[in-house]
């Protein structure tokens, strides 16, 4: 019966970010794709994310971020995710990045961290992966 | 049948039947993982561990082994006490604003509070988009609000099969007050109005004229009618044209009809003042509903087993219909012949 088991992915926006083209246009993309996408609007704190991805039992948060601060953002997500007793949480992030800011968030355990031009399918195909 | 066709059949049996014979290993051999994985569950939503209840919900959605067992405990535990309100609406009506700014109320009474919020699943790629929760973002850090949105999956009647069953184990969970927002709905999807104490309905201007209001359906389910976006040109004709509707009702039974304005906060006390009065009344036909509710339960529950048991035969009939002269009306009564042994 693991046939009627959905895909959950939280997409995450926190701070003061307001672009949101690339979290909209996922939000569609993997709906088109049989998942449930939840999307917490914008201006979130990480505890407000940290909640909002239990409550929804979802298997992957999806940060986005435009302002340069990805590291910073999925830190203070995963401090939150750790006081809530949640530690196996899958977190992928995606935005504006630098080399040294890809390297820090592989270190911190999040994965994807694509820039702008990724292609859909990759996003889409990490997702999966990182959902299993 | 040509060739190519043959061969696809096959296949889909092929396929159908090995998923079936790995759903069967499934329920044998993971049978004392799961239980155990359910008793956690359990004694998680007894210590009142968001995470217990969180995980019993994908359960009950995803229809894993020990859903039963956990709807079970949750009906033996569910608390009678609690306030089940329920908002439905057409898309775009203002339901997630609105329910938000309820919310904020009752948490300045110092009342737990969880919400249902359901959206519809896609007929084609079978995904969804949750969204309801963006109008409810400023609630996230509240330890004393929970929010799960759930999707349609294949349900009808503005609520999802989940969510009907979610409902108790936020029962047994123990909010003070349950608020249940449906997806959006049009004339017929009156489901909520069974599961709730009281059913809020949310219009807009614009609505359409005194015969759209006449009309059988979901404007017969509303113990309060709110005209939401009353900035908009229309609102009084709204409001005076749904009084209209029921002014051969004694005037203790009339609905109240609430103007507001869910983005500026304009109107809520109102509607709560509203919601107070007629959740009295509600309390008088509250026996009627909870049995009507069961009945549907119980109906729900033996439809599903059921459906789960039908498709284990499905494909074999197909063949059988398309290989020889059974018609699927014989096929239906040699299934059910079958399920009956």
């Amino acid at each position: 019966m693991s046939r009627e088991k959905k895909i959950r992915v939280l997409i995450a926006k926190l701070g003061c970010d307001i672009h949101e083209r690339g979290a909209l246009t996922l939000l569609t993309v993997l709906r088109d794709e049989g998942m449930e996408v939840i999307y917490t609007g914008r201006y979130q704190t990480a505890k407000g994310v940290a909640n909002a991805a239990v409550s929804e039992d979802v298997d992957v948060i999806a940060l986005s971020d435009h302002t340069g601060s990805l590291p910073i953002i999925a830190q203070s997500v995963l401090a939150e995710l750790k006081k809530i007793g949640v530690t196996d949480m899958k977190v992928v992030s995606g935005g504006l990045l630098s080399p040294q800011d890809i390297k820090d968030l592989e270190k911190m355990g999040v994965s994807g961290n694509f820039g702008p031009g990724t292609p859909l399918e990759m996003i889409i195909e990490h997702i999966r992966s990182a959902a299993r | 049948m040509d060739a190519a066709v043959d061969g696809r059949l096959r296949r889909v049996a092929y396929d159908k039947a090995r998923d079936v014979s790995i759903m069967k290993m499934n329920a044998n051999s993971n049978w004392s993982m799961k239980t155990s994985r359910v008793n956690e569950v359990i004694s998680l939503m007894k210590s009142r561990d968001i995470r217990g209840l969180t995980r019993a919900i994908s359960i009950v959605e995803s229809n894993e082994e020990g859903k039963d067992d956990l709807l079970n405990d949750a009906f033996r535990r569910g608390s009678k006490a609690c306030f089940t309100l329920g908002f439905t609406g057409a898309p775009g009506a203002g339901k997630s604003t609105l329910v938000n700014s309820v919310v904020r109320h009752f948490r300045k009474e110092g009342k737990t509070v969880g919400v249902l919020a359901v959206d519809p699943t896609s007929p084609f790629s079978g995904g969804a988009v949750l969204g309801d929760r963006i109008r409810m973002k400023e609630h996230n850090p509240d330890d004393g609000v929970y929010i799960r949105s759930l999707a349609s999956r294949k349900a009808l009647g503005g609520l999802s099969e989940a969510a009907k069953f979610a409902l108790y184990l936020y029962k047994a969970y123990g909010f003070d007050v349950i608020i249940i927002e449906t997806l959006g709905v049009g004339q017929d999807e009156i489901d909520v109005a069974k599961y709730v104490d009281v059913t809020a309905l949310v219009l807009v201007p614009g609505y359409g004229d005194h015969i759209q209001l006449a009309k059988a359906g979901i404007m017969e389910i509303a113990d309060i009618f709110i005209i939401n976006k009353s900035d908009r040109p229309g609102a009084d004709l709204l409001k005076k044209q749904i009084l209209n509707t029921m002014h051969m009702k004694p005037e203790d039974e009339r609905p109240p009809v609430i103007n507001t304005i869910a983005e500026r906060n304009e109107g809520i006390a109102e509607v709560m003042a509203a919601v107070e009065s007629v959740r009295s009344r509600a309390a008088l036909q509250r026996e009627e509903r909870y049995r009507g509710r069961i009945a549907e339960e119980i109906r729900s529950s033996v439809l599903s087993q059921l459906a789960r048991e039908t498709d284990l035969h499905l494909e074999d009939m197909v063949e059988k219909v398309l290989k020889s002269s059974l018609t699927p009306i014989e096929a239906a009564k040699e299934i059910l012949a079958l399920l009956r042994n």
